[in-house]
């Protein structure tokens, strides 16, 4: 099929995740388990940015993501918005990520990972600078894959998946 | 904004293609110098598109092979740019109508030739504009054929799948969500699964 009917078909899954992730960290479900990795914790942080769908114009509202401003993006949930894009902190191991999601594409956007320490390095070490980034990258990239992986295995279990979506709309409808 | 910056941002793509394990280093640095970078600032070319090393972007002779990083190829593409502004060229291209009319003896002049002239006025202007660089890193982990790209701008990743085929004669995909879905899940059957799936209604009572 190609890339473009794709994108626009199967828009839903990344939306769903973001959704799902976001209830999950919502409900103190924060710590997530990946092969290799052990133990992640994420956060929201920064912005929420919600579509409405279905309509010729679309409405974008984006939201900060402290207490007060995720409320309001949970009014937009009520009416039925959608999660475009989303803002996380990621902590793997003991490295602290920041980054933005945006549901069409998954590229990550604005991310920070943690400073890299050269003072047991040469003063003209770049390629160890280098490797310590790649390093990174590749955690990071690692903790989204399994993330999403995670998502993708309860949301291809029927059953499963029907328990957490009947507890994603009661959270919806609580506001 | 590239690889070791603060803030950095990632686009993702699998590799598709063969080619060769052993012996890569030297297929790849054959590859990289046909398509490295040109300096375009004595010529009249609008656009120059090329790889470049990672630690120097205007270094396109790949010294000591910077560009090898164990399980990583790592370098960037150079894009160098000259742009005229529209009001400039709109300046010069009535200052040439002008010119011509009153050389011509004529108060009009055919379509033709004001193609010309404006294409001349055009290839003018642009020996005049010096060339703006931009350079993106590229991260190719051979191991499990992923390519990320310091970008998120359609125009730049469209330059670099088309760079990237012509170099190493390899396609880039970009992994948006359900093509990385296909990819993790690594499974006949819920590949399948999955291209079956619907959207969920959350926001109704009971959702589905």
């Amino acid at each position: 099929m190609d890339i473009l009917v794709l994108l626009e078909e199967k828009k839903f899954l990344s939306r769903e995740f973001l959704l799902w992730l976001w209830f999950m960290v919502d409900s103190n479900k924060d710590i997530f388990h990946v092969p290799n990795l052990g133990d992640i914790i994420v956060s929201i942080d920064g912005r929420i940015v919600l579509e409405s769908v279905n309509r010729e114009v679309v409405e974008r509202i984006a939201c900060k993501g402290d207490h007060l401003y995720l409320k309001e993006a949970r009014t937009g949930l009520k009416e039925g918005k959608v999660v475009e894009e989303c803002g996380y902190v990621i902590t793997v191991r003991d490295n602290e990520y920041r980054l933005y999601l945006k549901a069409t594409h998954f590229n990550l956007q604005s991310l920070v990972t943690p400073k890299i320490d050269t003072s047991q390095m040469e003063s003209d070490d770049i390629d160890g600078i280098y490797y310590e980034k790649l390093f990174m990258l590749e955690e990071i990239n690692h903790a989204l894959d399994g993330l999403f992986l995670i998502f993708l295995k309860f949301r291809l279990n029927k059953e499963k998946w029907n328990i957490i979506a009947k507890d994603i709309s009661g959270w919806i409808s609580r506001g | 904004m590239g690889v070791l910056s603060a803030s950095t941002c990632l686009s993702r793509y699998e590799v598709i293609g063969e080619y060769p394990e052993e012996g890569f280093w030297e297929w790849f640095n054959e590859r990289l110098m046909k398509y490295a970078f040109r300096e375009i600032e004595e010529e009249p070319i609008e656009q120059s598109i090329g790889w470049v090393s990672i630690e120097n972007g205007y270094d396109s002779e790949f010294a000591y092979q910077s560009y090898n990083k164990g399980e990583y190829a790592i370098f960037s593409m150079r894009i160098d740019k000259r742009t005229i502004p529209s009001a400039l060229l709109k300046k010069y291209v009535e200052l040439a109508f002008c010119k011509r009319l009153k050389e011509s003896n004529r108060n009009y002049l055919v379509a033709a030739e004001k193609r010309d002239i404006k294409a001349a006025v055009n290839g003018m202007l642009l020996c005049k504009m010096l060339p703006v660089p931009s350079i993106y890193d590229v991260c190719w982990r051979m191991s499990d054929n992923l390519v990320w790209l310091t970008s998120l701008s359609s125009r730049v990743q469209d330059n670099m799948v088309e760079l990237f085929k012509r170099s190493f004669d390899l396609q880039l995909r970009p992994l948006i969500p359900y093509v990385l879905a296909t990819r993790i899940l690594n499974n006949d059957m819920a590949v399948q699964e999955l291209s079956d799936l619907v959207p969920t209604v959350f926001n109704m009572p009971g959702g589905k």
